[in-house]
């Protein structure tokens, strides 16, 4: 995947800018068109968390989380995907509290990412 | 969707079907660059809408997704019996092996590990595209084969008849160690795609003849058993010039020989035993079984149960007596298939109109069924 030049034992980056390019075939303007969709398309994902756990809708916190891990991991936000599977997991297991600690770190994963996507623009 | 490159002679259209929006424009991309027409849709729901007006050779679509999710867009696309066959790729997770199963079982033809890498993207494409290139090439031939008959008017799922017939023969025959070396999985598939074809010939026979209600004349009756002849030379020329394509040969020998005899009493060759390829030994049986079972204009249609006696009767002269044995170990399947595929209301008793002698009704059975 994106660790074509990491070691094993480093902590994946917060956007893998590289193996992204590479996943675009080294298209340049599609990389900047989908990192701009996928900074558009955050905010919303977090707000529709927040109101699926505020009615208890624990499927549709399943659902968004899955989404969002997908996003990451095909945008190489390898941190933000794992952040999204501990959510998603959670909500599986109908653990709130669990799911109210990992949503937390999902939320930091979130703001990480978007100002890293705002700072290489 | 636009497409940038126009060299592509084949457009297949593909339609991917996913709710996370980075998927979907990284597919749509790959896709036109690999030359695709390609629709979107955001769940199952929406693309059933989409494919009300755009007809998608390759689906390519995420499992997990709302409204509608991916096992049941596949479910519901294979319900549909449509005219052409769908190509079904599932984007699935790498960790969900449970959904990768549920996939198949409800159809998929492959699948792809999110996220998906362009080259493996491409690669399951291309199974896709051959598998779809094979339909093609079996419909081309069931359709040739259909238009050949449609000059006959009452031969109505004759053909349909004919090939699962011969696949339930050689699939018998694949469990003796006689025929071991000869009959496998292929041999199966490549009888069941040409023998259709065994009267493409006809298309060369007069009206006159082909069309006359009652019995024949012998000198019609000789005409009438040139449609091996013209059917062999048919595809001799297509052997020749396609010699890579093996199910040419088998329509070839299965064309000009299916009325050759055991005894060497058939035609056009009195061919007699072994000189018979098997797979024309084994539309012969095929043939006569249907069209003994069929009603004609002149004549009713014989129960199973006389259509198997006279079969039985005429092991060792009409038929390789190993196929007559493998045609009673698989008597029921035969008259299974006789009941599936009917075209004529059943036969309420086996009264026949005349009773002929059996020889006489199973010559004229074999010929003009051809
Ligand atoms: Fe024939």
């Amino acid at each position: 995947m994106s660790t074509t030049n990491a070691e094993i034992h480093t902590i994946p980056p917060i956007f893998d800018r590289e193996g992204f390019l590479l996943r675009c075939m080294g298209n340049q303007a599609l990389a900047k068109k989908l990192a701009v969709v996928f900074a558009g398309t955050l905010p919303k994902e977090q707000r529709d968390l927040h109101s699926a756990i505020e009615t208890n809708e624990l499927d549709q916190v399943r659902r968004i989380a899955h989404r969002v891990r997908g996003t990451a991991k095909n945008i190489c936000a390898v941190p933000l995907a794992e952040a999204a599977f501990l959510v998603e997991h959670a909500a599986e297991q109908r653990d709130v509290a669990l799911l109210y600690t990992h949503l937390e770190s999902l939320k930091k994963q979130v703001e990480a990412i978007l100002d890293e996507l705002a700072s290489g623009a | 969707m636009n497409t940038s490159d126009s060299s592509h002679a084949n457009r297949l259209n593909v339609l991917i079907v996913d709710d996370d929006p980075i998927a979907i424009e990284m597919l749509d991309y790959f896709l036109q660059e690999a030359g695709y027409n390609v629709e979107r849709a955001a769940n199952g729901k929406q693309a059933l809408e989409k494919m009300r007006t755009f007809s998608p050779r390759i689906i390519i679509s995420d499992v997990e997704m709302p409204e509608m999710n991916g096992i049941e867009l596949c479910q519901t696309v294979r319900e549909r019996h449509s005219t052409q066959y769908t190509y079904f790729i599932l984007l699935t997770c790498h960790s969900d092996l449970k959904s990768v199963l549920l996939g198949l079982d409800s159809g998929a033809d492959d699948y792809l590990s999110k996220p998906f890498h362009h080259e493996e993207l491409r690669l399951r494409l291309e199974g896709g595209r051959r598998l779809l290139m094979l339909e093609g090439r079996d419909m081309m031939i069931f359709s040739l084969a259909k238009l050949a008959e449609s000059r006959d008017t009452d031969t109505g799922t004759h053909l349909e008849r004919i090939r699962e017939y011969s696949k339930v023969l050689a699939t018998e025959l694949m469990n003796w160690p006689k025929f071991e070396c000869v009959v496998d999985a292929q041999f199966v598939e490549l009888i069941y795609l040409t023998s259709p074809l065994h009267d493409i010939g006809k298309v060369g026979i007069p009206d006159s003849v082909l069309l006359k209600p009652g019995k024949l004349t012998s000198e019609e009756f000789d005409i009438m058993k040139r449609h091996t002849l013209i059917g062999g030379e048919t595809l001799y020329a297509s052997a020749n010039a396609y010699p890579e394509a093996g199910f040419i040969k088998m329509a070839l020998d299965i064309t000009l020989k299916h009325h050759e005899r055991w005894d060497g009493t058939g035609y056009p060759f009195q061919l007699r035993g072994e000189q018979i390829p098997l797979c024309a030994r084994i539309v012969a049986i095929a043939d006569v079984y249907d069209a003994l079972t069929t009603k004609r204009v002149y004549k009713d249609a014989y129960t199973h149960e006389e259509a198997a006696r006279i079969i039985y009767d005429s092991r060792g002269t009409h038929f390789d007596p190993d196929l007559v044995d493998a045609f009673a170990n698989v008597e029921e399947q035969m008259r299974a298939i006789r009941t599936r595929l009917d075209d004529a209301p059943p036969v309420a008793s086996p009264t026949q109109p005349e009773k002929k002698s059996q020889e006489t009704e199973l010559m004229s059975a074999s010929f003009t069924s051809s």
